[in-house]
């Protein structure tokens, strides 16, 4: 109930949970990345699990809730399968007297009887494909194939992530048991993990059993005949020129536009169903700053515009062209130090490193840093006060020629990564406050801070 | 005595026989040297090459060659089977009959030739190395074959999709069982293994833009369909709106 709740808010309020986003936009991930491992069934080749993946990334798309999405390809060769269920299905009817591919259809698609196919056939047939392609027999993966992949999930996978699986066929299998020695292995808690279901030949899908199957897939009628599996929640037109078994997950399932919408829901569904493990950041003071190309700076540290050329070192300032840009890509700008009232300047904008270096070899006084255009947090030992009569937690300032470091300025350590949280929360000395600002507009002195909160 | 020396002219034209029943192109070069008949490729070179594009599968032309069924290497027949890498004749690294079947196939569309090489380039990759490479060096190349696997899906127009042109090309290259098995052992190294998918665009993962291609011919990939439907789903934002609003 709690995912269909997150996914029908995602859509029903418009939020773009999933969409495509520059990256380099994108969130950080604080609260840990959001990864989705696709695990193909057996008669696909790499190259098409690798496409198959790449056409689920596009249709879900890039992002989740802004944060960029990792995909990954479990790939699942079984040992000794043979390459084409339905040649393997006409091997197996060769053994039964009569028994033709359109009477084991037949059977399988619509229960009807013939007399070379009675149900006794049919039901031994299913079996022996079924068998073939360990549907029914899981034994086929050996423990070494699980400790392999879970040796690769755990080196790929970042801390604290959350992940969705997206198997397909038989691939269902092979999720179920990794899932499960993931738990067992203590790699990743239970609340982390969720799955999406395609094309399922088995009885349940870990997680809550979310996921879509067609009543027009011949190789799971096929299954359902020999044992007990989640019924049909969809049915996709039967277009045996395309695929005969209507089983194909690129040309059948992902072709087919409400199994793409039903994708992208259950997806999201279950992402928003799902806890990090990171730590709380609570604590951590948010500073962020809109970032207009060639324009202005708005949320300074005085809650008001502040007119800067925030441009990339080198480019002229062109602050009296009001234009607003939005989504300029920019991580860090340089603002000159100055009183209260004054107008911050910025020197440009461009990565730590660029700007770093600019500044020591340009600049004739102390400058601050801010971080622009990124829901950002520092996390809080990094926080630097000021020593004069008002604070400031952007950073320690970055000195130019001649001026050094002053002392109690912080820890040159100071991390310049950047995080975000899943949302945030406003405080006001401490007390979680129903405030609620409109802008995105940092708060100084001590006043209103916003901090991260993970979704935990 | 005699009767011996008659068997060895006898013998000789049995072998021959024997052998332009088995090399139907060479027994038609023998054929066409005495004259018997005219031999095939000459005779398809009396036509002119076609000065203008043509889908031989819609409208055939019977004057002149299409440009992209002309200058294509000989088939080689049952010999190109008879090597894992078969017969490259005109050394341009695509096996002669994969290259053929490209050709005939969906030579009329030049997205459907770059898709379909790319993809028979991997397959051919595949069953040239599968068995050779070991475990480490086969899954160091996985970063370069996901990139080429996301192209292939760039690529893909819903008339190749429709016709499963990727698997039948695959088929084509992996056409005996000792090609398909060493495909089949070299993805093996891969089994149970996270690949990354590579995060780029269409145009950075094939070193051109498949849409622009696609568009040329009048057709649109799939990727480029799927792209305009999720766009329309996300409703527009208004950051300025908000941003008035915090001022």
């Amino acid at each position: 109930m709690k995912r269909a709740l997150v996914g029908a808010l995602c859509f029903s309020v418009g939020v773009a949970c999933a969409a495509n986003i520059n990256p380099l936009l994108a969130k950080s991930d604080v609260c840990g990345r959001y990864e989705i491992f696709h695990i193909n069934g057996i008669m696909t080749d790499r190259e098409e699990a690798g496409q198959n993946l790449r056409q689920i990334g596009v249709v879900y798309g890039n992002s989740y809730k802004e944060h960029l999405i990792y995909y990954g390809l479990g790939y699942n060769q079984t040992r000794g399968f043979a390459s084409d269920l339905y040649d393997s299905a006409l091997q197996v009817l060769k053994g039964y007297d009569g028994a033709t591919w359109d009477n084991f259809m037949s059977y399988v698609t619509f229960g009807t009887l013939s007399p070379y196919m009675p149900a006794t056939t049919a039901q031994a047939v299913a079996k022996k494909v079924a068998d073939l392609y360990a549907f029914t027999k899981p034994s086929a993966y050996q423990d070494q194939d699980l400790a392999d992949i879970l040796y690769d999930i755990k080196a790929r996978s970042y801390p604290h992530s959350r992940i969705v699986f997206v198997p397909h066929s038989q691939g269902n299998l092979y999720a179920n048991l990794v899932y499960d020695k993931l738990i067992a292995e203590g790699v990743k808690p239970k609340k982390s993990l969720g799955v999406v279901g395609i094309a399922v030949p088995y009885s349940s899908v870990r997680s809550g059993n979310t996921y879509i199957t067609s009543g027009n897939d011949f190789v799971i009628d096929m299954t359902r005949i020999v044992g007990s599996i989640l019924g049909p929640n969809i049915t996709i037109p039967y277009q045996p020129l395309v695929d005969v078994l209507g089983h194909n997950l690129i040309n059948i399932y992902l072709a087919n536009s409400t199994v793409k919408s039903m994708l992208i829901s259950r997806m999201t569904s279950e992402f928003g169903a799902l806890k990090t493990t990171a730590p709380d950041p609570t604590g951590g003071i948010m500073s962020q700053a809109h970032a207009y190309k060639c324009g202005e700076i708005e949320g300074g540290p005085y809650a008001w515009t502040v007119y800067v050329p925030a441009c990339k070192v080198g480019i002229p300032d062109d602050r009296t062209t009001p234009t607003w840009h939005k989504n300029v890509i920019m991580n860090y700008f340089l603002i000159a130090g100055g009183g209260e009232g004054y107008t911050q300047h910025a020197y440009g904008t461009g990565t730590f490193a660029e700007l770093e270096a600019y500044n020591k070899a340009h600049s004739t006084g102390c400058y601050n840093w801010w971080i622009a255009d990124r829901k950002a947090w520092i996390t809080k030992h990094k926080y630097v006060p000021y020593s004069g009569n008002y604070e400031e937690f952007n950073t320690y300032p970055s000195c130019g020629p001649g001026f050094p470091r002053q002392t109690p300025y912080g820890n040159p350590d100071a991390a310049w990564k950047i995080y975000s949280a899943d949302t945030y929360k406003y405080v006001s000395n401490n007390q979680t406050s129903n405030f609620a600002p409109t802008g995105e507009v940092v708060f100084w002195n001590n006043q209103w801070t916003r901090q991260a909160v993970c979704n935990r | 005595m005699k009767k011996r020396w008659l068997l060895i002219p006898l013998g000789a034209a049995a072998v021959v026989l024997v052998w332009l029943a088995l090399n139907p192109e060479r027994r038609g070069a023998v054929t066409a040297a005495l004259g018997l008949t005219t031999p095939p490729a000459a005779a398809a070179k009396k036509k002119p090459i076609c000065d203008y594009p043509v889908n031989p599968k819609v409208a055939a032309p019977v004057d002149c060659i299409p440009q992209h069924l002309a200058n294509l290497p000989p088939d080689p027949g049952p010999e190109g089977k008879l090597t894992i890498d078969g017969i490259d004749s005109d050394k341009d690294g695509m096996r002669d009959d994969v290259q053929r079947w490209i050709a005939m196939e969906w030579g009329h569309s030049p997205i459907a030739v770059k898709a379909l090489t790319l993809v028979a380039q991997g397959k051919l990759f595949e069953v040239h190395h599968g068995g050779e490479l070991g475990r480490e060096e086969t899954r160091k190349l996985g970063p370069d074959l996901m990139l080429k696997s996301v192209c292939a899906f760039e690529l893909r127009t819903p008339e190749m999709q429709s016709a499963r042109a990727y698997d039948k090309v695959k088929n084509v290259v992996t056409n005996t069982p000792e090609r398909w098995k060493r495909s089949r052992d070299f993805d093996q190294h891969f089994a149970n293994s996270i690949l990354d998918l590579p995060n780029v665009t269409a145009a950075e993962a094939c070193g051109f833009d498949p849409e622009a291609l696609a568009i040329a011919e009048g057709t649109q990939t799939i990727a480029s369909q799927l792209r305009t439907e999720s766009a329309a789903r996300k409703e527009p934002e208004e950051p300025e709106q908000q941003d008035k609003e915090q001022k």
